[in-house]
């Protein structure tokens, strides 16, 4: 046994999408020690909120993720609605829903390709970012944006699809979905990812729920912590959603868990355009905040994110609070990192699916 | 479990046209939703200033008086929410993005003087009229004024 060096491992880096820095301790390749610091984006996003009004903010909280940007409008318009007793109407939350596992798609799509980068399958990172297109050009036919979408506001949604429309998008995704079969079937059976995923960097059901990890990363364990069976709104309730779990806790597991969500969000969007109720997309918001908090969570791509907001019967809200997902899978992180090749690094961080520029707003 | 599993995809790949566009010769898909920028009819404005009040990034400037109507077209987000509230009706959203320039410049719209207010013409007959009734009001005032100084 050699004796250990530390090596510096980001913010910037060839397979990181996003900054985060780790110090790995080394004896020979094995990692012994891993600790990781951020704090690299950090754009103090949350304060914003007492220079804006309560109804133009959902356009910053938009912006605190550029993939996660509807969930985000989302959880912060459903905290505000809480915090003034605000009714959304049945359709406004199908749309929500439409567009929020459209996010999911086009997410794990990304992190499909994000991954392949990180394994060195140049030729799949391509494919599934050219799959993830279709998914951009029906959001950018919606609702006029690719990546921020402005189309979440309080009190409901900005813009409504008609039903022709929504024909066409399940068209689209039926051809999609065939193209998405054959890619899962060439990731479940190559030898390569594999010997690459494969017993990397394991998790078990005691550590995930020891350490809190959520999303795909607490499922890939056996974990069902999906907030979408909880009183997320939306449409799942109806839909009768179930979460889908692995047992094996390895980077092989969570990247199984990303690929059935890809189908099983599919299914949803079907269901919701199947059973759309007709009626408004929006009710008017009277008023400001009243003088309370309220929190509310919302089961992004990635995982839990959690909004509590608190008003102050003014125009603009005293305080706006966001955890988002990576924040609480970077302990779990630190803890699979321990003992790993250090060549397995990459695939590691890339498994959790880290969003650092959202972690620290 | 195999090797190579993908490269049947990468060799049909080889005979499919590209997935990308050689953009700018060939020119994007437009869609009508599209938020690209926005546009003022400035004949319509009335210089009201929702649009003002209303933009999240502040981008428009509205000034009244002068009857100039000013938007940073490089600090706008294109969120729509000034095309939404404008009450006239006179914004608009351009599919076509803003070029990129080398300067943050802002683009002013002047709008057209104000219409002549209208010059009303009374007959001598209106004009005693309205002579009378001014006066039973004062009158009115008055009295209202002696009974209750005198209560
Ligand atoms: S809201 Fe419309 S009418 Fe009012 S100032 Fe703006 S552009 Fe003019
Ligand atoms: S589109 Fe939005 S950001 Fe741009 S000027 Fe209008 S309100 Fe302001």
């Amino acid at each position: 046994m050699g004796k250990s060096t530390v090596i510096p491992f980001g913010p910037q880096h060839p397979v990181l999408p996003e900054p985060i820095h780790l110090d790995l301790e080394l004896q020979d390749e094995k990692v012994v020690r891993a600790s990781t610091s951020i704090g690299y984006v950090h754009r103090g996003l949350e304060k914003l909120v007492e220079k804006r009004g309560f109804q133009e903010y959902v356009y910053v909280a938009e912006r605190v993720c550029g993939i996660c940007s509807f969930g985000h409008g989302w959880g912060y318009s459903k905290a505000v609605e809480g915090l003034m007793g605000i009714e959304v109407p049945k359709r406004a939350e199908y749309l929500r829903t439409i567009w929020h596992e459209l996010s999911r798609l086009h997410s794990h799509l990304l992190w499909v390709g994000l991954g392949a980068d990180g394994m060195g399958f140049e030729s799949l990172f391509m494919h599934a970012w050219r799959l993830r297109e279709i998914i951009l050009d029906i959001f950018e036919s919606t609702t006029g944006g690719r990546v921020i979408f402005s189309a979440c506001k309080v009190g409901g949604v900005r813009r409504d699809i008609a039903d022709s429309e929504l024909k066409e998008i399940v068209a689209r995704l039926d051809k999609l979905k065939k193209e998405i079969d054959a890619m899962i079937y060439i990731i479940l059976g190559d030898e390569t990812i594999h010997a690459r995923l494969r017993r990397v960097g394991v998790v078990t059901l005691e550590d995930a729920i020891a350490l809190g990890c959520v999303g795909p990363t607490a499922r890939a364990s056996g974990l069902p912590l999906d907030y979408r069976c909880g009183d997320e709104g939306g449409a799942y309730k109806d839909l009768g959603f179930r979460p889908i779990t692995e047992t094996e806790g390895d980077c092989f597991a969570r990247c199984k868990v990303r690929l059935r969500e890809l189908l099983q969000s599919i299914d949803i969007i079907k269901g919701c355009v199947e059973n759309m109720p007709a009626g408004d997309i929006a009710v008017p918001v009277k008023g400001f905040p009243p003088a309370a908090e309220h929190f509310t969570r919302v089961e992004q791509p990635r995982g839990e994110a959690l909004y509590y907001v608190k008003g102050n019967k003014t125009k603009n809200l005293e305080r706006f609070r966001l955890r988002t997902p990576t924040n609480v899978n970077i302990p779990v992180l630190v803890k699979m990192l321990q003992g790993c090749d250090l060549a397995d690094v990459p695939n590691i961080i890339l498994t959790i699916d880290p969003c650092i520029s959202c972690c620290e707003r | 479990m195999s090797y190579l599993a993908f490269a049947r995809e990468m060799i049909g790949n080889l005979f499919k046209p590209p997935a990308t566009s050689e953009y700018p010769f060939t020119p994007t898909k437009v869609y009508e939703a599209d938020r690209g920028k926005v546009l003022n009819d400035i004949n319509n404005c009335i210089f009201c200033g929702m649009c003002m009040r209303n933009c999240p990034s502040d981008a428009i400037t509205v000034d009244r008086n002068a009857r100039t109507w000013k938007i940073n077209r490089f600090a706008c987000v294109q969120c729509r929410e000034c095309v939404t509230n404008c009450p006239k009706k006179c914004l608009s959203m351009d599919t076509e993005y803003t070029a990129p320039d080398t300067k943050k410049t802002e683009e002013v719209l002047q709008g057209p003087p104000p219409p002549p207010k209208p010059q009303v013409v009374l007959t001598e007959a209106q004009k005693a009229a309205i002579a009378a009734a001014q006066a039973k009001k004062a009158a009115a005032a008055k009295a209202a004024a002696e009974s209750k100084a005198n209560a």
